[in-house]
C-alpha cells in the first residue's frame, strides 16, 4: 500500500467527531480613518509611511528620500515610477541582483490593522529582488486600504466587497485558470477598490509589514536582519492621475 | 533524562535562569498588549478553534483536495509515513539534483524528524538561515523555543561563537554588530545553495498552495534563489480556506511575539518560473494522536510558543530540560502522544497553574490534557515507585476521616519538633528547594468551631465575600498574575 493511502486510511479510521466550519462573517475590528491608520502601523512596525497625492507627487518623494539618493543600482518594477537600473528580463539568475540597493515594488492592498502591504509576485521577474535589495519602496493606493486581514483576504479569495454578500461562490475559483487576473493591471492604473485579486493565480504572494527584523540575540530587535534594511510606503491619493 | 534533573542543570546557574525567566515573561507581556489590543480577540479564539476542529474532523477529505489541487499547480506532492520516510524522500529529491548544499529556514518538523543529521551524512551540506536556529546550529544544539531557538544563550555567548566562527571582533557583544555579521555570512549561504527548505505554517486545502511566515525574510531567500524548493509539513497544518488564514494570521504572531503580524507571510502557489517545488507531508504518528479524544486536539498547535512564554516551568527550566523538539506545555502532551514511555515526567513539569490555554489562540486545553496524562501514566505503571507508593499512602489517608485526624495531630504536634535531618532527607523531594511552611498550632476545624454559629456573623462574612472577589479580580488581572509569579518565586 502506497504512504498515501495507509495515512488516509489511517487518518479515516481515527477522525474525530464531525464538526461544522465556522462562518468567518462578522463585525471585525474597522477604523475611522484606516489610511491614517495604517500608516500609524507601518511605523510601529519599524517601516516608514508617506502619503502622496499624486504620481508626480509619487516620483518627487522617491527621489528625495535617502536611500534613492545613496543608490548607486534601483530597480523599478513600476513603470514610470523611479528610476530603473536594471531590466530584469534580462538578467538570467536572481544572483546577479545581489548588489540591489533599492526596489521599488508595487502593492496591490494594504492593511489597516497591521501595516501589511500585499505584493504580488506575478508581476515580478524574480521575487528574490524584494529580498535582496538593501532597501524596499512599496507603492501603494489609499484606495487599496483594507481596515484588517479578513476583508484583504476577501479580496484576495476574489469575494472582493460584492461576494460578502454571497455574489461569489469559493469553489468556481479554479486557482490555475482564473482568467480574470492579467499581469500589468497595476501598471495600467486600473487598479479599483475591490477588485477581485485571485490569490492562486500567482505562484508568489506576501503580505509585508515592515523591514526584515530578529530578536534571535537576547531578544534585542534588530531591523535588517537577512531581507531589506527598511521598508518605506508610499501611499497615492490619485495613482491614475 | 527525567525532566527534574535536566531542569536541576539549568538552574543550578540561579542568575541565568533568572536572566531567561525575564526574557520570556516580556515576550509574554508583549503578547498580551497585542491581544488587548484587539477587541474581538476572543472571538477570534473561537472561529480558529472551530475551523480546527472542523478540519480535524474531515482532514483526510481535506488533505485530498489539498495533494489535488498542488498537483494542478505544478507541485510534486509526496507522502511520508514516519520520520524515516519523510528523510528518504528529502535526500532522494536533493540526490536526483546533484545537490550540495541546502539552504534551510525554520521547520520544526525537520527538527522533528532529525533531517540535518541525516543529510549530513550523505554528505550534504545543510545551513540552518534563521539567526536563532543557525546560532543553536553552530553550536552544535537544538533550538531550545520553537519560536526562539536561541533564547537560552546571552549575547556573550553568541559573540564568543561568532568570533570563532565568524572572524566577529574578539569581546564583541553587541546584538546589531552580531546580526550584521550573520547577515554577510547567510546571505552567501544563500548565494552558494543549490536548494532551499522551508517549513509550511498553513496549507491550504481549497487553493493547493501553503504560507510560511518568517521575520527575518529567510523563508523567501530560501525559496526564490536556489531553483528547487522543497516545503515539509505535518499533515495538520492543513486549513480549509485561503479566507480562515486572516483568523490565523492575526492570531499568530500576536500570541507569538506581540507583533500584529510577522514581516513576511509568504504565499506559495506552485513553482516558481523555471523551478521545482516539491511538498513533503508527513504523518510520523499525527493520524494516531488524532484518534484519542483526550490528547488528539493537542494536533490544532499552530506553534506560535504563546504556552512555553507564559509557563512558569518552562521559564525556570528551560527548553532542553524537555528532551524534545518540541518544549512546554504542548511538548508536554505531544511528545507522551508519540512515546508515553520515553517522556514519562514531561506531564508533572506542570504547576496545573492553566496559564497556557489561557494564552493558546487556538484554545487547546493543555492544562487538562497534561492533568489526565497523569492519570494515564499512573495507570500505565510509568511513573517511579516512590511515586506510586505515597500516592497509595495518600489516597488511605484521605479515604478516612480518622486516619486523616490522626496524621494532622501527628504532623502539628510531633512534626514541629523532628530534626531537620529526618524531615529534609533524600526522600523529601518536595523540601530540595523549599521550606515547609510554619505549621499551625490548630485545624481548620478547630478554628472553625471557635468563630460560633454562622448566622449570628452576617456582617463579617459580608466582608469576607467582597474580600474573595477581591482576590479574584487581581488573579484575572495580568498584575495579579505577576504578583503570584513573584510569590511563586520567593
Amino acid at each position: 500500500m502506497s504512504s498515501k493511502r495507509a495515512i488516509l486510511r489511517q487518518i479515516r479510521q481515527n477522525a474525530p467527531p464531525a464538526s461544522d466550519l465556522p462562518s468567518l462573517e462578522s463585525d471585525w475590528l474597522r477604523f475611522d480613518d484606516p489610511c491614517a491608520q495604517f500608516m500609524e502601523a507601518v511605523e510601529q512596525v519599524g517601516g516608514r509611511a508617506i502619503r502622496v497625492r499624486d504620481l508626480a507627487a509619487l516620483n518627487t518623494s522617491i527621489a528625495s528620500l535617502q536611500v534613492t539618493q545613496d543608490a548607486k543600482k534601483i530597480v523599478s518594477i513600476l513603470p514610470d515610477v523611479g528610476r530603473n537600473d536594471v531590466r530584469l528580463s534580462e538578467v538570467d539568475r536572481p544572483h546577479a541582483l545581489e548588489d540591489v540597493d533599492v526596489t521599488i515594488a508595487g502593492g496591490e492592498l494594504a492593511v489597516a490593522e497591521n501595516g501589511a502591504v500585499w505584493v504580488s509576485g506575478a508581476e515580478i521577474e524574480h521575487r528574490a529582488v524584494l529580498f535582496l535589495c538593501q532597501h524596499l519602496i512599496l507603492v501603494v493606493s489609499t484606495a487599496a486600504v483594507a481596515h484588517n486581514l479578513h476583508e484583504a483576504y476577501d479580496r484576495l479569495t476574489g469575494l472582493g466587497l460584492v461576494g460578502r454578500n454571497g455574489g461569489a461562490d469559493q469553489d468556481e475559483l479554479e486557482p490555475h485558470q482564473s482568467g480574470q487576473y492579467q499581469s500589468g493591471q497595476y501598471q495600467s492604473g486600473q487598479y479599483q477598490s475591490g477588485r477581485a485579486i485571485p490569490l492562486a493565480a500567482s505562484s508568489y504572494g506576501l503580505f509585508i509589514s515592515g523591514p526584515s527584523k530578529t530578536a534571535d540575540i537576547e531578544q534585542s530587535l534588530v531591523i535588517g536582519a537577512q531581507g531589506p534594511r527598511t521598508l518605506t510606503v508610499l501611499l497615492v491619493d490619485a495613482l491614475n492621475s | 533524562m527525567k525532566h527534574a534533573q535536566a531542569a536541576a542543570e539549568f538552574i543550578a546557574d540561579p542568575e541565568r535562569a533568572h536572566w531567561h525567566d525575564q526574557a520570556l515573561w516580556f515576550v509574554r507581556a508583549k503578547r498580551d498588549k497585542a491581544a488587548q489590543a484587539v477587541p474581538e480577540w476572543e472571538q477570534l479564539r473561537q472561529v480558529a478553534s472551530q475551523i480546527k476542529a472542523h478540519t480535524m474532523g474531515q482532514l483526510a477529505d481535506y488533505l485530498e483536495q489539498f495533494d489535488a489541487r498542488a498537483s494542478a499547480l505544478g507541485v510534486v506532492v509526496h507522502w511520508a509515513r514516519d520520520a524515516g520516510e519523510h528523510n528518504r524522500i528529502v535526500l532522494q529529491i536533493l540526490q536526483q539534483h546533484q545537490v550540495r548544499h541546502v539552504v534551510k529556514s525554520k521547520s520544526m518538523l525537520t527538527e522533528e524528524c532529525g533531517l540535518n543529521g541525516h543529510l549530513e551524512q550523505h554528505g550534504i551540506e545543510v545551513v540552518d538561515t534563521d539567526l536563532g536556529e543557525r546560532i543553536v546550529q553552530l553550536r552544535g544544539e537544538h533550538p531550545s523555543h520553537i519560536v526562539l531557538p536561541a533564547i537560552h544563550i546571552k549575547k556573550a555567548e553568541v559573540g564568543e561563537l561568532f568570533h570563532q566562527r565568524l572572524g566577529t571582533d574578539a569581546g564583541a557583544t553587541d546584538p546589531k554588530y552580531l546580526t550584521e555579521a550573520a547577515r554577510q555570512h547567510l546571505r552567501q549561504e544563500f548565494l552558494r545553495a543549490d536548494a532551499g527548505i522551508t517549513g509550511v505554517n498553513f496549507a491550504i486545502a481549497e487553493t493547493g498552495g501553503f504560507v510560511v511566515c518568517t521575520n527575518e525574510g529567510n523563508a523567501d531567500l530560501t525559496a526564490s534563489l536556489p531553483k528547487l524548493h522543497i516545503a515539509c509539513m505535518g499533515i495538520e497544518k492543513l486549513i480549509p480556506r485561503a479566507r480562515d488564514l486572516g483568523v490565523f494570521l492575526r492570531l499568530l504572531a500576536r500570541s507569538a511575539t506581540g507583533q500584529p503580524i510577522t514581516s513576511y507571510s509568504s504565499h506559495f502557489h506552485g513553482p516558481q518560473p523555471g523551478g521545482e517545488l516539491h511538498l513533503v507531508l508527513v504523518d510520523n504518528k499525527r493520524s494516531e494522536i488524532l484518534a484519542s479524544s483526550d490528547f488528539g486536539r493537542a494536533l490544532h498547535c499552530i506553534r506560535c510558543g504563546a504556552c512555553l512564554n507564559t509557563c512558569p516551568v518552562y521559564r525556570r527550566s528551560g527548553g532542553h530540560s524537555y528532551g524534545a523538539t518540541i518544549a512546554g506545555p504542548i511538548g508536554s502532551t505531544l511528545n507522551p502522544s508519540h512515546d508515553p514511555g520515553a517522556y514519562p515526567t514531561l506531564p508533572y513539569a506542570c504547576s496545573l497553574c492553566g496559564s497556557c490555554s489561557e494564552v493558546c489562540p487556538v484554545k487547546i486545553d493543555l492544562d487538562h490534557q497534561l492533568f489526565t496524562w497523569r492519570d494515564r501514566l499512573v495507570r500505565q505503571g510509568l511513573v517511579p515507585w516512590w511515586k506510586r507508593v505515597s500516592m497509595r499512602a495518600l489516597g488511605l489517608v484521605l479515604r478516612s476521616p480518622n486516619i486523616y485526624r490522626l496524621t494532622g495531630w501527628l504532623t502539628r504536634n510531633v512534626g514541629r519538633h523532628l530534626p531537620r535531618w529526618l524531615l529534609y532527607n533524600r526522600l523529601n523531594v518536595w523540601g530540595r528547594q523549599r521550606e515547609i511552611p510554619p505549621l499551625p498550632k490548630k485545624t481548620f476545624a478547630e478554628l472553625y468551631a471557635e468563630r460560633g454559629p454562622v448566622a449570628s456573623r452576617g456582617t463579617q462574612s459580608q466582608g469576607e465575600g467582597s474580600q474573595l472577589d477581591e482576590g479574584r479580580r487581581l488573579g484575572e488581572s495580568g498584575a495579579g498574575e505577576a504578583d503570584r509569579e513573584n510569590r511563586d518565586v520567593q
